[in-house]
């Protein structure tokens, strides 16, 4: 009877956790969403051309689960990853005109 | 009667133990049922930070063509209209945006482009909000003339101490940056003194004469990080 008791109890233990740990893994996409965003605030406050900004990103959401896409104007995108934010980055300077960075962000 | 007592307390701990292994397996069944129930959550994309920092990036880009107006910054905001439908920007409504290139105040140049905008908060205050970008050369001679060989021109060099800062204001941040600058010509010296301090060697013979308030001074163009053209003013 005890060792069924017991078998129980680690049953609950284990399936509470396991929930918790699904729980949590959703929680964190929207985590790093945010991150997404402010990370290419940041780095478009701080560069003006696309290799620059791009630069910069990868600094900031090092350690992240990421990617970043720069497209041309009318280029479709095709994120893997769920939460996508984008900019565009005009370069007068560099001839590189118009390219759209979009920093996509998830689980 | 004593063993028909032990009997009776037996088969009620033997209940009692009956129902606690019920209420678990019930629970575990319920946290079992809980766990494949998949979440649908309603996603709100993060909104403010990056869309006043795509503001500040425009009005810089606008600045960097040298002669920023109403029609070129229209023209960009327009282009990020359209863009805004197709790719993940999720701008703000746009509601106003000037430039504003006032008169030099003696030394001091000020450039400033302001974007009032309809936020989440303009919902309920029913007041725009406002990004601004101030970008501001302050020139002081010092005084010192020294002269510069490159190549075979020699070139009189005047030294200019040069404050040079972009201030952006939003309601999401307040920042100011003090951008590097650089030379156009390769004549020019520049040394950073402080953060947004510069001590600049400006050639004399590669300056024009403008007009500032009624007086006649002499403007040196540099370029800072962003491409935007930095006005060194001083008087001959």
């Amino acid at each position: 009877m005890r060792h069924l008791e017991a078998a129980a109890i680690g049953l609950v233990f284990a399936i509470a956790s396991a929930y918790m740990v699904a729980l949590t893994a959703r929680q964190g996409a929207s985590v790093s969403g945010v991150g997404a965003q402010r990370a290419l605030a940041w780095a478009l406050l701080n560069a003006q051309s696309p290799e620059n900004v791009t630069k910069l990103l990868s600094i900031a959401l090092n350690g992240t689960s990421y990617e970043v896409h720069v497209l041309n104007w009318g280029e479709t995108l095709e994120p893997k990853l769920p939460f996508c934010y984008g900019a565009l980055v005009v370069n007068p300077a560099g001839g590189e005109e118009n390219k759209i960075v979009v920093v996509c962000a998830g689980p | 009667m004593v063993a028909l007592r032990r009997g009776t307390a037996e088969r009620r701990r033997r209940r009692g133990q009956l129902a606690l292994i019920g209420v678990i397996a019930l629970a575990a069944t319920l946290i079992a049922l809980l766990s494949t129930y998949s979440l649908q959550p309603k996603i709100a994309y993060e909104r403010g930070h990056l869309q006043a920092a795509q503001l500040v990036h425009l009005a810089r880009a606008c600045m960097a063509t040298g002669s920023c107006n109403d029609a070129q910054l229209e023209e960009l905001v327009g282009r990020l209209r359209q863009l805004n439908q197709t790719y993940p920007i999720r701008m703000y409504n746009i509601s106003e945006k000037r430039v504003l290139n006032p008169d030099p105040s003696g030394l001091t140049v000020t450039n400033a482009t302001v974007f009032r905008i309809r936020t989440l908060q303009t919902e309920f205050t029913n007041n725009l909000e406002e990004v601004r970008i101030t970008v501001t050369t302050a020139s002081e001679p010092t005084g010192r003339r020294y002269s510069k060989r490159v190549g075979d021109r020699v070139y009189t060099m005047v030294e200019v101490k040069v404050t040079y800062t972009h201030s952006y204001s939003s309601p999401f941040f307040n920042v100011t940056l003090c951008p590097s600058l650089r030379t156009t010509d390769g004549v020019a010296d520049l040394k950073r003194l402080g953060k947004c301090n510069w001590l600049v060697g400006v050639p004399l013979e590669l300056s024009r004469t403008v007009t500032v308030n009624g007086a006649q001074v002499y403007r040196y163009d540099l370029r800072d990080e962003f491409g935007i053209p930095v006005p060194v003013l001083f008087q001959g």
